[in-house]
């Protein structure tokens, strides 16, 4: 039996922390629910932003203000569509940074806002080569997560050991990437190479799995002196493979 | 190890041992030219070697595979061949984590893709040198010290093998390697680089399978 309403507005109750609202008749079949998003934020040029306070002024002018948890994550609601604006308040007038953030689709982390940056954590391992050093970065820009460095330079040669390794050329790195796992990490270098890879360069991405013959599963980045291109090859995914490498191009 | 495996190895190195005619002694030049043909590289070909290492008495061995075929590699033609190698010597965060890239190029010799430099270069003949590579160091050298040499391994033995020295001076190392014709690298010996530094390590070929050039004679 079909429903008549005889009214021009109908109040929309929200669920959770979302603002209940009246919606005109004629739009109840488009109205969505803003959903609450989570805005992470780790650093801003080598400034952490724990503790600093936020404003964001949403596409309908409406203003939030609040501080960065300590988890380096802020919790607002932003709208379908439009753009939001993202300000912080920091003690040198200097760095005050500005941003936007796209109100998108509904997702339960936004990560898609301009005011992360991501980082290279050297963790205490030197890189000399420049080149890698600025892919290192690419990766952790393109992946939107921090480059945490397990290996860089080496100059020691255990006896018996191979002098082939680019890592004594000063020209690899040793890597996983946070919030990826190693594989989904080696399959996102695959599909974003154009961008993070020199064209004009050649290098080697080894994924070493669970089973692997080294230290530990990582992703090993190297730079060859000479030729382009990107060699993706895998070592130790399964026990049979345990110091095997692969081409996986 | 039983009474019978030892007799049935005693038997194997005889007859191998005899089923090889030793070469002149008073040659420089090799039996061929080809450098390939000392170190033949082909996927699937394999070789393990058991290690002795001076210090400590604890078994180990190197297995070494042809596991790939790398031709984005070959900037300069020639098939890049993709070794993995597990030296059970090394502690597993000792181990290189990438692999050796060789290529041959034909009329030249086999290249180290990752070193920029040849492994063994053409002419092969008794004291032809070479530069060990721009990347191991200006003073890396390689020199052709033996083409007669006879190698006697648990396996086998074999007749006009050619001995390559490579002196490392930035790593205090020399080392002996001594390829035979068709089967690969058969021993591979570490001294320091005085010349009457004692042995430090030493990896004697004990199974090998060569794919395409000769039948498979590994275990």
């Amino acid at each position: 039996m079909p429903l008549k309403i005889k009214a021009g507005k109908l109040k929309k109750i929200a669920a959770g922390a979302a603002v209940s609202k009246m919606v005109k008749l004629k739009e109840v079949a488009s109205a969505k629910e803003a959903q609450k998003k989570e805005i992470l934020v780790v650093m801003l040029k080598n400034v952490a932003l724990v503790g600093v306070r936020y404003k964001l002024t949403k596409p309908d002018g409406t203003v939030e203000k609040g501080v960065v948890d300590g988890s380096c994550r802020i919790q607002a609601l932003v709208e379908p569509g439009g753009q939001s604006k993202l300000e912080f308040e920091l003690p040198l007038p200097s760095t005050t940074a500005p941003a936007t953030t796209a109100g998108g689709p509904s997702s339960t982390t936004a990560t898609e806002n301009s005011t992360q940056t991501y980082q290279v954590l050297y963790n205490g391992k030197t890189i000399s080569d420049d080149n890698i050093k600025a892919v290192l970065q690419k990766i952790a820009d393109t992946l939107e997560g921090d480059v945490n460095v397990t290996s860089g330079d080496r100059n020691y040669v255990p006896a018996g050991g191979s002098q082939t390794s680019l890592h004594l050329q000063k020209r690899a790195a040793d890597l996983s990437v946070s919030g990826y796992s190693l594989k989904d990490a080696f399959a996102k270098l695959k599909e974003q190479k154009a961008t993070i890879f020199d064209a004009d360069k050649k290098y080697e991405v080894i994924r070493h799995g669970d089973h692997t013959a080294t230290g530990g599963p990582h992703i090993h980045i190297g730079r060859f002196a000479t030729g382009t291109g990107v060699s993706f090859k895998v070592e130790g995914l399964t026990e049979v493979s345990k110091g095997v490498y692969t081409l996986d191009n | 190890m039983s009474l019978g495996r030892i007799l049935a190895v005693a038997v194997l190195v005889t007859s191998l041992a005899c089923s090889k005619p030793t070469s002149s002694p008073a040659a420089v030049h090799a039996p061929t030219s080809k450098p390939s043909r000392y170190f033949p590289l082909a996927l699937g070909n394999s070789w393990t070697y058991d290690v002795t290492i001076q210090t400590r008495s604890l078994p180990a061995a190197i297995r070494m595979n042809v596991t790939d075929v790398d031709n984005s590699a070959s900037a300069q033609g020639g098939t890049t061949y993709v070794l993995s190698i597990l030296d059970t010597s090394l502690a597993p965060e000792d181990r290189p984590d990438e692999p050796v890239l060789y290529q041959v190029r034909e009329g030249l010799g086999l290249y180290c893709v990752k070193c920029e430099g040849y492994i063994l270069r053409e002419p092969l003949v008794l004291s032809n040198r070479w530069p060990a590579g721009i990347a191991e160091g200006t003073d890396g050298t390689y020199r052709i010290t033996d083409t007669t040499r006879t190698v006697r391994t648990p396996i086998s033995t074999w007749n006009g093998c050619l001995t390559v020295e490579k002196t490392e001076t930035t790593f205090d190392r020399r080392i002996l390697t001594v390829y035979c014709l068709d089967v690969g690298p058969t021993l591979v010996r570490y001294f320091a680089v005085a010349a009457d530094s004692p042995l430090q390590r030493e990896e004697t070929l004990v199974r090998y399978t060569i794919r395409d050039t000769v039948p498979s004679r590994g275990n």
